[in-house]
């Protein structure tokens, strides 16, 4: 993707003190940075002392990719005068595809992405790894999804006994 | 970082989703069944109460039969904190609904959505007309009537009615007094009504866009 040079860099900081030269576009995608950016438009650097470099690197990966599908359409629908409905649809397949490969990760990344995603305000990313997380939760019975999560059951027997007779239709189809 | 071992083998800091903020696991437990949302307060002693403070509460009881049904939601009800924006009961068999009851905890709670689907005719509580926090409407077979005190509701954006009954006087009341009905393309009706509402409509029509819908 060219890239004109008067474009503004922003450099992310993440909480382990590495350095992500960003473009301000790419920056922008982060609601919590725009909000940052509109009240004080000389900021170049950003320290983000809750997300981690791996975090922020994947982070940085999504906002990038969204980006350059947004800007790919709207060169499209200029060059052609107007969008084509194949196109687009065939656009958002691919991103939808490019989506769900990035959500191959295991579950703390996801749990960390969540976090990140909720802090710098991605409204986008929110979305994709809160629905992963529903979708690995989904179907499964309490001891699979605790395994999945490694969540250690610290309900005494007669805790359980209480929570099913208080709630006997949650329990029906699972066991 | 802290490694202290659980029995078997599972290391605390390893268990992050218990660790998300509560609004960020409800937002999780909003995208399952609501059984399956409720089914995690299994799963641990921080888990027990996640699922009672999710917002979007949707009841599709296709999968317990009545009196099971009621039950159900009542519990969900009762063990539920927190603001409660959108409703959805969708029911088939369940034929004596104690709706009164849940529109009343309902009408406490900050509701923003409701859309019922019972295929029995069922009579609307009075004080359903006092949720102003109400923004969208969807109803099927039920009887409206609104009380004499009804002051409007000023936020509801989005009304549909399906086969119920409501006198002419109380619909133009219904509608005149929701200003941000009016002028908008936002209000339905479907299948037959007991009064004959097209005529309120007909001279309606310079203030009113209403979209009338057979079927």
């Amino acid at each position: 993707m060219a890239r004109s040079s008067t474009e503004n860099m922003i450099t992310l900081m993440s909480s382990d003190g590495e350095e992500f030269m960003v473009t301000e576009k790419v920056a922008r995608e982060c609601t919590t940075i725009r909000n940052m950016l509109e009240d004080d438009c000389v900021i170049t650097n950003i320290p983000l002392p809750n997300v981690t470099s791996d975090i922020l690197s994947m982070v940085i990966e999504y906002c990038m990719e969204h980006v350059a599908a947004a800007e790919k359409a709207a060169a499209e629908t200029a060059e052609k005068g107007s969008s084509s409905a194949p196109a687009a649809a065939k656009a958002n397949k691919d991103l939808e595809e490019w989506d769900k490969a990035f959500m191959n990760v295991d579950v703390y990344t996801l749990c960390d992405l969540i976090l990140a995603a909720n802090y710098l305000n991605v409204s986008g990313l929110l979305d994709l790894t809160i629905q992963t997380a529903a979708n690995l939760i989904k179907g499964k019975s309490p001891e699979q999804i605790r395994k999945t999560f490694h969540i250690q059951n610290d309900l005494s027997l007669e805790e359980e006994e209480k929570i099913r007779s208080q709630t006997p239709w949650a329990f029906e189809k699972s066991e | 970082m802290d490694s202290k071992k659980h029995p078997k083998g599972v290391e605390a800091h390893d268990d992050r989703i218990t660790n998300l903020p509560d609004d960020l696991k409800s937002n999780i437990l909003e995208r399952l069944p609501l059984e399956e949302a409720v089914r995690t307060s299994f799963l641990s002693r921080k888990w027990r109460y996640t699922w009672a403070s999710i917002a979007n509460l949707a009841f599709d009881v296709y999968f317990v039969k009545a009196p099971e049904s009621t039950k159900f939601i009542d519990t969900v009800l009762l063990l539920h904190q927190g603001p409660i924006r959108k409703f959805y009961l969708s029911s088939k068999d369940l034929t004596v609904v104690p709706i009164e009851r849940w529109i009343l905890v309902l009408s406490r709670h900050g509701l923003e959505e409701i859309n019922i689907r019972c295929y029995s005719m069922w009579r609307m509580p009075s004080c359903f007309f006092t949720i102003q926090s109400l923004k969208k409407v969807y109803l099927n077979d039920c009887i409206l009537k609104p009380p004499h005190t009804f002051c409007g509701l000023k936020l509801l954006q989005f009304l549909s009615l399906d086969s119920c009954t409501i006198s002419d006087d109380d619909f133009e009341k219904l509608v005149s007094s929701c200003p941000l009905l009016e002028n908008l393309k936002n209000v339905f009706f479907f299948k037959r009504f007991l009064v004959p509402v097209y005529l309120v409509l007909n001279n309606k029509s310079d203030n009113y866009e209403i979209t009338m819908i057979y079927y």
